[in-house]
C-alpha cells in the first residue's frame, strides 16, 4: 500500500484509526470453558428459536437445543455437555431480554454429538449442503446473523452467478477474521466451494482489504492452480466490508438500497461464516463456537479467541487483565459496536469481537452547531444527507426523514465520525429509523 | 419638465389596478365564514391529535361534516356544545374524559441504574443504546420526551425524574403516548384510581433485582380485588375502569406497585 492507492473500492467512507496492531499477530487461542453458559434463543434474524430440550435435562457438546421456528429462523446447539439450569429471560448485547437457556457446564461431560461428515466434496449434492447448513445453525458471522441456509436458496428466478467471500474486517481494532484467513485458509477455501456448490455459482472472489497482505499472500498461493475462484485486494476503508459496497469494489456492479445483492446474481459471505460451513460438511460440526477478538486500551492482554458460545463478557474480560477502571464496553468494533450496559450478556453468534475501552474515551466533546462542511454528505456510503435528515428528526418531521430515505441507512457511524462538530448524527438518524409512522 | 414618465406610471397604476379589482369580483373565493369562527372555538393549539393538521383543517373538516365536534380530545363539553349550536349539530354524544398516567414508578430512589446512559438527552435516542442504563427494559428513562411532548403544560418531571401529571391541565390528547418509547404512559377514564404502576413483564427474580417497585406478578391482588386480573404471567393490571376500592390488596402488595392515584 503506497501514497498512491489503487486499489478499487467504493464512494464514500472513511479512514478511522485501524488500531489492529496489538491482535493482529496474536494466534487464536482457545478459552476456558466458563462454568455457565447463556444460550438466547435469538442469535439470528428472524423469528426465535424454539426450544427441545428441558429444565434439568442433561445434554452433550453439539447437542441440538433449540429448533428453527419458520421460514427464517436457525437452530441451536449445545457448546458443552452439562446441565440445562433453566430457560429465563436473560439480557442480550443489544439490551433486551430474551428467552435463554442457561446451561450449567460439566468439564467431566466431554462426549460429542455431531452430525455425519462427509468426506469427498465431488459427492456432496447442492441439497445436501444446503441441508446441513441449515441443521448446523449457521447463520452470517459477520454480524447481521442472517440465516446462511435462507441465503442458499434463492428464488428460482434470481440465480446466482458470483459468490463473495467477505474478508475486508474494516472495523477498528477486530482482527479475528483476518487470522482466520491466515490460520485456516483450507477451511476458507473449502467453505467457498462448497458455497458456490449449493448455488451453482460460477465463480468466487474473496475480497480482503489491502492492509492485510499476508493474508492476500497466502490465499493467493493456496488458490494459485483454481480457475474459478480468485483473491482480489480493496481498498482499506471503512465500511468496505457491507455487501453492496464490497460488491462494488469487486465488481463494479452497482446494487441500489432497495435492492439486495441476490437481485443482482450475487451472495456474499463473511469468510469465518465459509469455515463454519466447512466444519459443519467436513466434520459434521454445528454452530458452537466462534473466533472474536477481545481487544482495546482497557484490556492488558488482549488477543483473539476460540469462544464457545453463550460465554458472559465478564467472563470473557477476566481472561485479559482488564484495567482497574476500563469503563466501556462494545461488542463489535469501535464504529458499530453496541455498548454494554451489564457485562452478563453473551457472546452470541454475531459477536465478532468486544473492545474495552478506558476512561478516556468517556470524556464527550460539545454539540457545536452544523456548519454545512458537507462531511457527513461525502461521507455517507448510502449517498444520504445526514445532516438535513438529524435536522427533520429533531424537529419530529420523521415522515419526511423517511421519504429522504433514512431507512436505508446502515448505521455504520461514518457520518458521526467525521463531523467537525462532534453532531451524533448516526444516533440521531437511529431515531428517526426507528420510529413507527401510523398514516 | 419631461411628464412622460409620471404620466406613463399613473396609466399603468391605474390599468393594473383595474385589473386587481376586476379579478377581485371575478375570482373571488368563496368561503364559508363558519370556518373562522369553528376556529376561533377550537384551543387553538395546533396539537394534531385529532388526526388533522392543526386546528384550521379541523375546523374545515367539522363545517364539511366530516367528523364530530369530539373528535377534539382537548376542548372541553361547553366548547362542543358552542360547536355544535354553530353548525346545528345534535350534541348528544358525550365526551369520554381521559387523562394520561404515567404507569412506571421506577424512578433514580426505586429502579437500579446498570450503566451512565451518555448521549443525545432523549428518551427515544437513549431507548436505542442497549437498556438505556436502567436495569428494567420496561421502565420509564427519565428524559422527559413526554413533558417536552405536551402543549398543555400538564407534565412535569419530579425530583425523583419521573413524569408527573398534572390532571387539571391535562386534555387526553395522546402526544405523550405517543412520545414515550417504551410505551409506559397511557390514556385513562380520569375517575379511576386504582392503577397497577408497573408493565414489567420480567420474571419476578429479574423483576426484584431491577426495581423495588415493580410488580412481580405474584397474583395477590388478581385474587383479592375485583377487577384486577393477570395480563401476563408476570404482570398484573387493573382491567375495569370502575374497579372498586382494594385496600386489601393495596395493603397485601409485597412491592407496593398496585395502588391509588
Amino acid at each position: 500500500m503506497g501514497f498512491f492507492n489503487f486499489a478499487p473500492s467504493f464512494r464514500g467512507g472513511t479512514h478511522p484509526p485501524g488500531k489492529k496492531s496489538a491482535t493482529v499477530s496474536r494466534q487464536v487461542k482457545p478459552i476456558p470453558l466458563p462454568s455457565t453458559l447463556y444460550l438466547p434463543l435469538n442469535q439470528h434474524a428472524g423469528a426465535m428459536a424454539e426450544p427441545v430440550v428441558k429444565k434439568g435435562e442433561s445434554v452433550v457438546r453439539g447437542q441440538l437445543l433449540a429448533e428453527p421456528a419458520g421460514e427464517i429462523s436457525a437452530a441451536l446447539h449445545s457448546p458443552a455437555g452439562g446441565e440445562i439450569k433453566k430457560i429465563t429471560p436473560h439480557l442480550t448485547p443489544c439490551g433486551q431480554r430474551v428467552p435463554t437457556i442457561v446451561l450449567s457446564v460439566d468439564p467431566k461431560n466431554t462426549e460429542t454429538n455431531f452430525y455425519q461428515p462427509y468426506e469427498n466434496l465431488q459427492k456432496i449434492t447442492p441439497r445436501q449442503i444446503k441441508e446441513r447448513v441449515k441443521q448446523a445453525g449457521i447463520v452470517g458471522l459477520g454480524g447481521g446473523a442472517f440465516p446462511t441456509s435462507v441465503k442458499l436458496s434463492p428464488p428460482a428466478d434470481k440465480p446466482i452467478h458470483t459468490v463473495i467471500l467477505n474478508g475486508c474486517e474494516c472495523e477498528s481494532f477486530l482482527t479475528s477474521d483476518h487470522r482466520m484467513m491466515v490460520e485456516r485458509p483450507d477451511q476458507i477455501i473449502q467453505g467457498l466451494q462448497l458455497l458456490i456448490r449449493a448455488v451453482e455459482a460460477e465463480r468466487g472472489i474473496i475480497g480482503v482489504e489491502n492492509n492485510k497482505p499476508d493474508a492476500i499472500k497466502i490465499l493467493k498461493q493456496k488458490l494459485a492452480n483454481n480457475d474459478r475462484i480468485t483473491v482480489q485486494a480493496v481498498r482499506a476503508k471503512y465500511p468496505q466490508g457491507v455487501e453492496n459496497m464490497l460488491i462494488y469494489a469487486l465488481t463494479g456492479k452497482k446494487i441500489s438500497a432497495r435492492e439486495y445483492p441476490v437481485d443482482k446474481g450475487f451472495l456474499v459471505n463473511n469468510v469465518s461464516t465459509a469455515a463454519a460451513v466447512s466444519e459443519a460438511v467436513f466434520q459434521g460440526k454445528p454452530l458452537i463456537e466462534r473466533i472474536i477478538t477481545l481487544s482495546g486500551p482497557g484490556l492488558k492482554k488482549p488477543g483473539n479467541f476460540l469462544v464457545p458460545l453463550g460465554t458472559s463478557f465478564k467472563e470473557l474480560i477476566s481472561h485479559c487483565e482488564p484495567d482497574e477502571d476500563f469503563s466501556l464496553v462494545l461488542a463489535g468494533g469501535a464504529m458499530m459496536g453496541t455498548s454494554q450496559a451489564d457485562l452478563s450478556a453473551p457472546t452470541v453468534k454475531a459477536t465478532g469481537g468486544v473492545v474495552v475501552l478506558d476512561s478516556r474515551y468517556l470524556q464527550t466533546t460539545d454539540e457545536h452547531p452544523c456548519i454545512r462542511c458537507g462531511r457527513c454528505v461525502t461521507g455517507c456510503p448510502q449517498q444520504l444527507v445526514p445532516t438535513k435528515l438529524t435536522r427533520l428528526i429533531k424537529s419530529h418531521r420523521f415522515s419526511e426523514a423517511k421519504q429522504l430515505h433514512v431507512d436505508s441507512c446502515l448505521e455504520c457511524g461514518v457520518c458521526s465520525y467525521v463531523c467537525p462538530s462532534s453532531i451524533p448524527l448516526v444516533h440521531w438518524l437511529r431515531v428517526g429509523k426507528n420510529r413507527e409512522i401510523n398514516e | 419638465m419631461d411628464l412622460t414618465a409620471v404620466i406613463s406610471m399613473a396609466i399603468m397604476g391605474v390599468l393594473f389596478a383595474a385589473g386587481l379589482a376586476l379579478a377581485h369580483q371575478k375570482l373571488k373565493l368563496e368561503e364559508d365564514d363558519r370556518i373562522e369562527q369553528v376556529d376561533e372555538l377550537l384551543p387553538g393549539a395546533d396539537c394534531g391529535a385529532c388526526g388533522y393538521a392543526g386546528c384550521e383543517a379541523m375546523a374545515r373538516a367539522l363545517v364539511d361534516g366530516e367528523v364530530v365536534p369530539q373528535k377534539c380530545p382537548v376542548a372541553d363539553d361547553a366548547t362542543y356544545q358552542k360547536i355544535a349550536d354553530l353548525l346545528n349539530l345534535s350534541s348528544d354524544s358525550s365526551s369520554s374524559d381521559l387523562v394520561a398516567r404515567v404507569l412506571c414508578r421506577g424512578g433514580k430512589e426505586e429502579a437500579k441504574q446498570l450503566a451512565a446512559y451518555r448521549g443525545i438527552n432523549t428518551c427515544a435516542a437513549a431507548n436505542l443504546v442497549n437498556t438505556g442504563g436502567k436495569a428494567c427494559t420496561y421502565g420509564c428513562l427519565g428524559l422527559a420526551d413526554c413533558v417536552a411532548a405536551c402543549k398543555f403544560d400538564a407534565l412535569e418531571m419530579n425530583d425523583n425524574g419521573l413524569p408527573v401529571v398534572n390532571d387539571d391541565n391535562c386534555t387526553g390528547c395522546n402526544a405523550c403516548v405517543i412520545a414515550c418509547p417504551r410505551d409506559i404512559i397511557e390514556l385513562h377514564e380520569r375517575e379511576q384510581k386504582l392503577f397497577v404502576w408497573c408493565l414489567s413483564e420480567d420474571d419476578p427474580a429479574t423483576s426484584r433485582k431491577s426495581c423495588t417497585v415493580a410488580c412481580i406478578g405474584c397474583g395477590i391482588c388478581a385474587k383479592l380485588c375485583d377487577g384486577v386480573e393477570m395480563k401476563e404471567p408476570n404482570l398484573a393490571v387493573v382491567s375495569e375502569t370502575n374497579a372498586p376500592d382494594c385496600d386489601q390488596g393495596v395493603e397485601k402488595c409485597p412491592t407496593d406497585a398496585i395502588d391509588y392515584k
